[in-house]
C-alpha cells in the first residue's frame, strides 16, 4: 500500500488553478522525494493541501490508506504527517526545548488533571519528552542551546530546530519546504546530511527546494511542476536531461535547442 | 389598521436608523485606514450632544448652530485624539489599538459624569414637540428632521469620497497603505481628515438625538455597541455596509420591539451578531 | 516562564506570612477593602487565563462573575448549604462559558471582542429584565453568610467578620494561584501558549487550537463564578449593576496594567486599581477616569504591563510588536 497518494488533484482559487490533476505517490521504500518547479508552480500548496491547511478543489489525496482531503491539520500530525515552513516559524518567546516540547504534544497525554495533581504517570511523561526531545536536539547539534531563546539562533540553526520539531512529532511523513533558505552552500550541504539521515531512520521525506545541486544530489525521485501541473517525474539523471523541464526553467528556446 | 402600525414601525425604524448609520460610518471609516475598532468613538457621539445642549442651554444659540459648532468642536477633538492615542499604536497588534480605545472610552464617560453629573436633559428644540401625520404615519419634526439630515450628510459624505481628491486618497489607504505611502499619499493627514469627519458625523447623530432621548453621560454605550454590530454584519470599512446595515438594524429593531418584547429589544441586534458570527466567523462581508 | 529559583520562592513564602499576619493589624474598613481586593484577584487571575492565555479580548467577564453570584444566591435561598452553592456557581458560570466559548472562539481579535461585548450585554440585560428570577435592577438581597466550619471540641469558624472572610478568600486566591501555576507548567500550558503565539503552526504540530482555547476560556469562566459566590455571600447583596460592562471593563484594566502573561500581573493590578483610589480618598468616578487614561498610557509604553515589563523587558513605544499577550 502507499504511503502517500495524490490522485487526480487540483485547487481553484476563483478562476486560478494553484494545481491541477496532480498524480504522484510514495511508497514504503525509503525515500527522499523532490518537488521542484519555478516560482509559483504550486509547490507550497500541495504542501498545504497535504498538511490539510487547504482543501482539494477536485481529486482525492490519500494516507496509509485513508482518505485525508481537507481534514485539519492537528488531525494529520496525529496521523504523522510532519512539515517545516518556507518562512521561519517557531514559538519565539520559548526556550528552544520548549519549543520541543510543543512540538511534542500529540506524543504525549496529560490533560488538565494531571497538569493539576501531576500523578506520577505525568510526571514520568515529562521526564520521557524530555529526554526525547533533547535526544532529537542532538541529532540535529542543537543540545547545547536547548535552553537559549530561538532570536539567538542563527538562521542555520533556526532551520534546523523548525527540523526537529518536526521531528519531534514522530511523524511517518517529513515535508520539508525550503530548508536550505538563507543558508551558505556549507551549511546546506550539511543539512542534506542531516535529510539523508531522516530517510535511514525511516521518515518518508519529500524535499521542496530552489538549489538544483542540492536537489540532484541528496533526492532519489524528483517531481517536477510548472503552472500547477507536473511536466516530468523521475531520477535526477532522467530530469537533469528532460527537455520540459529545461524548458520550464530556462525558456522555449534553451529547451528546444536539446 | 395592521398597515399602520407596520408603517409606523418601519418610519421610527428608519428614524433611529439613520442614527446607527451615521454613528456606523464614522466607525466603519476608522477602522478602514487604521484596522482599529474605535470604542471611543460613542463618546464623541456623547460629547457633541453635550456641547450642543450647552450652547443652546446656556448661551441660547439656535439648534442648528450650535450643532454645526459642536461638530466641529468634536471634529477637533478626534484630531487631538488620533494624535495622541492612535497614531502611537498603529503599527503595534490591533487588539493594542482596541484597548487604548476602551481607555478613552471609559475616560471621558467618566469625566463628562464628574463635570456634568449622571442626570437626563432634554435638549430643547423648537422642532421636538410639533408632529406631522402623512399617510397614517405620524411623526415629530424632529425625527423627520433627523432621518432629512442624516441622509443628506451621508450623501455629502459620499460625494466627499468618491469625488474629492483627499476621499480617494482615503480610499487608497484603506485598501493597501503600503502601496499608498510608497506613492506618496499623506498617511497621517489622512488618519486626522478620516478621525475628523468620522467624529463630525457623530457629534451630528448625539446632537440631533438629544431632543429625542436625552443626553446623559452613558448615552455613549448602546450606540456604538450597536454600531459595532451593524459593521460586523455589513463588513468593516466597507461604507455602504455601514448604511445600509444601519437603516436595517434600525427597522428591524422597531419591528423586533413592536412585534416580538419591548423590553428586550436591545438584545436583537447583539443576537443577530451572535448568530451571524457563528456562520461566519468574519462577518457576513469580512475578508479575513 | 518558570519563575521557581531559590530566591523567588523566599519572596513568596515571606509574603505570605505577612499576608497571614497582616488581617491582625488592619482596621476593619482595610480589612473589608483587603476581601474585595482578594475577591477580584480571583477574577483578574481568571480573566487573565483568557487573555493571557488564549491571548484575546474578553469583554463578557463580569457576565461570568454575575452568573456566579446570582447562582450561589438563588442556591442558598433555595436552602442549599453555602459549601454546596459555592462549586455549583463555579460549574453553572463554566457551563455557560462553554456555551459562549463554543461559538465565540470561532472568531478572533475584534470579531471575538465584539461578540463577547455582546454576550455580556446580553447577560446584563437578562439580569435586569428576568425578575421573577433575578428581582431586576433592585437585586437581591439578605444573602445568608457562609455556614460555619465546625472545628474540635463545640468550637467553629464562622464568616461573619471580615477577619474570617479575608482568610476564607485567600484561601481560594492561594487555590487560583495554584492552579495557574500548575497549568501554565504543564502540557496543557504550553498548547495555550503555542496556541497564543502562533496558532498555524501549533495547529500543524497537532494541538486543537479550540479545544485549548475552550478549555483556557471555560476555566476562567468557572474561577469567575466561584469569585461571584464568595462576593455574593459576603457583602450579602447584589445587584446587575455590579456585573456590567463597567466591571468587565475594571478587570480588563487590572490584567493589562498588571501584566497578563503573569500570575503576579493580575493580582499586582487588582491591588493597584482597587487600593489606590482608597488610599488617596477618591470617589470611583475619578478612578475610572484615570484607568482609562492609565490603559492609554501603558498600551502605548508597556504594552505588557508592570509586572510583565519588569519579567521580559519594556519594549520601545514605536517598536511595538507586542500586545498585552
Amino acid at each position: 500500500m502507499a504511503l502517500l497518494e495524490l490522485e487526480e488533484v487540483s485547487k481553484f482559487f476563483g478562476g486560478l488553478a494553484a494545481v491541477s490533476d496532480l498524480n504522484f505517490s510514495l511508497s514504503d521504500r525509503k525515500e527522499i522525494l523532490g518537488l521542484i518547479g519555478p516560482n509559483g508552480a504550486g509547490k507550497t500548496t500541495v504542501f498545504n493541501l497535504i498538511t490539510g491547511l487547504l482543501k482539494p478543489s477536485r481529486g482525492k489525496i490519500r494516507f496509509q490508506g485513508s482518505e485525508i482531503g481537507g481534514q485539519k491539520p492537528y488531525r494529520l500530525c496525529e496521523m504523522g504527517i510532519g512539515r517545516t515552513f518556507q518562512a521561519t516559524s517557531l514559538f519565539f518567546e520559548e526556550t528552544i526545548l520548549n519549543n520541543m516540547l510543543i512540538a511534542r504534544h500529540s506524543r504525549m497525554k496529560s490533560g488538565i488533571w494531571g497538569a493539576v495533581a501531576i500523578p506520577p504517570s505525568t510526571a514520568r511523561e515529562e521526564r520521557e519528552a524530555v529526554d526525547q526531545c533533547l535526544e532529537i536536539l542532538g541529532k540535529v547539534g542543537l543540545v547545547s542551546k536547548a535552553n537559549a531563546l530561538p532570536h539567538s539562533l542563527t538562521n542555520m540553526e533556526q532551520r534546523l530546530l523548525m527540523i526537529a520539531m518536526g521531528l519531534a512529532t514522530q511523524p511517518s511523513l517529513l515535508l520539508l519546504d525550503e530548508p536550505s533558505a538563507g543558508m551558505r552552500p556549507a551549511e546546506s550541504s550539511s543539512l542534506m546530511n542531516l535529510v539523508g539521515q531522516i530517510r535511514e531512520w525511516g521518515i518518508k521525506v519529500i524535499l521542496i527546494e530552489h538549489d538544483m545541486k542540492v536537489v540532484m544530489n541528496t533526492c532519489d525521485r524528483i517531481v517536477v511542476l510548472n503552472f500547477g501541473r507536473k511536466i516530468a517525474e523521475g531520477t535526477p539523471e532522467e530530469i537533469r536531461a528532460h527537455p520540459r523541464v529545461i524548458e520550464a526553467y530556462l525558456g522555449r528556446r534553451a529547451g528546444a535547442a536539446r | 389598521m395592521e398597515a399602520a402600525i407596520l408603517l409606523q414601525q418601519v418610519a421610527n425604524g428608519l428614524v433611529i436608523g439613520s442614527i446607527y448609520a451615521m454613528v456606523a460610518l464614522g466607525l466603519t471609516l476608522i477602522f478602514g485606514i487604521l484596522h482599529i475598532g474605535n470604542f471611543a468613538h460613542g463618546q464623541l457621539y456623547m460629547l457633541g450632544a453635550f456641547a450642543t445642549y450647552w450652547l443652546v442651554s446656556l448661551w441660547g444659540w439656535n439648534i442648528w448652530s450650535s450643532m454645526f459648532v459642536a461638530m466641529g468642536l468634536m471634529a477637533l477633538l478626534g484630531m487631538v485624539l488620533e494624535r495622541i492615542a492612535f497614531r502611537p499604536v498603529r503599527s503595534a497588534p490591533h487588539i493594542n489599538g482596541l484597548i487604548v480605545a476602551l481607555g478613552l472610552f471609559i475616560a471621558l464617560e467618566n469625566i463628562a459624569f464628574i463635570l456634568w453629573g449622571g442626570d437626563e436633559r432634554t435638549l430643547p428644540s423648537p422642532y421636538a414637540t410639533k408632529m406631522i401625520t402623512l399617510l397614517s404615519i405620524s411623526l415629530t419634526i424632529q425625527r423627520l428632521l433627523v432621518f432629512a439630515v442624516s441622509i443628506l450628510l451621508i450623501f455629502l459624505l459620499y460625494l466627499f469620497i468618491q469625488k474629492t481628491k483627499m476621499g480617494k486618497a482615503i480610499r487608497a489607504v484603506a485598501q493597501d497603505p503600503e502601496v499608498a505611502r510608497l506613492m506618496g499619499i499623506p498617511i497621517h493627514r489622512v488618519s486626522s481628515t478620516v478621525f475628523a469627519v468620522s467624529s463630525a458625523l457623530a457629534a451630528a447623530a448625539g446632537a440631533m438625538v438629544g431632543p429625542i432621548f436625552c443626553v446623559f453621560p452613558s448615552m455613549g454605550l448602546i450606540p456604538i455597541l450597536k454600531a459595532f454590530v451593524v459593521i460586523v454584519l455589513g463588513g468593516m470599512g466597507s461604507i455602504p455596509g455601514a448604511i445600509f446595515g444601519g437603516f436595517i438594524l434600525g427597522v428591524a429593531e422597531s419591528l423586533g420591539a413592536g412585534y416580538i418584547s419591548s423590553e428586550y429589544k436591545d438584545a436583537f441586534a447583539f443576537a443577530a451578531l451572535i448568530l451571524v458570527l457563528m456562520v461566519r466567523p468574519t462577518g457576513l462581508f469580512g475578508k479575513e | 516562564m518558570k519563575e521557581t529559583s531559590r530566591k523567588t520562592s523566599g519572596v513568596f513564602w515571606a509574603i505570605l506570612a505577612l499576608l497571614i499576619l497582616l488581617p491582625f493589624f488592619l482596621s476593619k474598613a482595610y480589612l473589608h477593602l483587603a476581601v474585595i481586593i482578594g475577591v477580584h484577584a480571583i477574577l483578574a487571575l481568571s480573566l487573565g487565563m483568557v487573555v493571557g492565555f488564549v491571548g484575546q479580548l474578553s469583554l463578557c467577564h463580569a457576565g461570568f462573575y454575575g452568573i456566579g453570584a446570582y447562582t450561589s444566591a438563588l442556591l442558598t435561598f433555595s436552602h442549599w448549604p453555602f459549601w454546596l452553592a459555592l462549586p455549583a456557581a463555579g460549574i453553572i458560570s463554566g457551563l455557560f462559558g462553554l456555551l459562549i466559548g463554543l461559538p465565540a472562539l470561532k472568531t478572533r481579535g475584534i470579531y471575538f471582542a465584539i461578540t463577547t461585548l455582546s454576550f455580556g450585554v446580553i447577560m446584563n440585560i437578562m439580569l435586569n429584565n428576568w425578575v421573577s428570577l433575578t428581582n431586576g435592577p433592585d437585586g437581591l438581597s439578605g444573602l445568608a453568610l457562609p455556614d460555619p466550619i465546625p472545628l474540635w471540641a463545640k468550637t467553629s469558624i464562622s464568616f461573619n467578620t471580615p477577619r474570617n472572610y479575608y482568610f476564607l478568600v485567600g484561601v481560594f486566591l492561594l487555590f487560583t494561584i495554584f492552579v495557574c501555576r500548575r497549568l501554565l507548567d504543564s502540557r496543557v500550558g504550553r498548547a495555550f501558549r503555542g496556541v497564543r503565539d502562533n496558532e498555524v503552526l501549533a495547529e500543524c504540530l497537532g494541538i486543537r487550537a479550540l479545544r485549548y482555547k475552550l478549555t483556557a476560556f471555560t476555566i476562567g469562566a468557572i474561577f469567575a463564578g466561584l469569585a461571584g459566590s464568595l462576593y455574593a455571600h459576603y457583602l450579602r447583596y447584589i445587584c446587575p449593576r455590579d456585573f456590567s460592562f463597567a466591571e468587565s471593563f475594571d478587570l480588563l484594566v487590572m490584567v493589562v496594567v498588571g501584566g497578563a502573561q503573569t500570575i503576579l500581573g493580575p493580582i499586582v493590578g487588582a491591588l493597584f486599581i482597587l487600593a489606590l483610589p482608597k488610599f488617596f480618598g477618591f470617589e470611583p468616578v475619578y478612578g475610572r477616569v484615570a484607568f482609562g487614561i492609565i490603559l492609554v498610557v501603558v498600551m502605548i509604553y508597556m504594552p505588557r504591563g508592570i509586572v510583565g515589563s519588569f519579567q521580559k523587558g519594556f519594549p520601545s513605544p514605536k517598536g511595538g510588536a507586542h500586545g498585552p499577550s
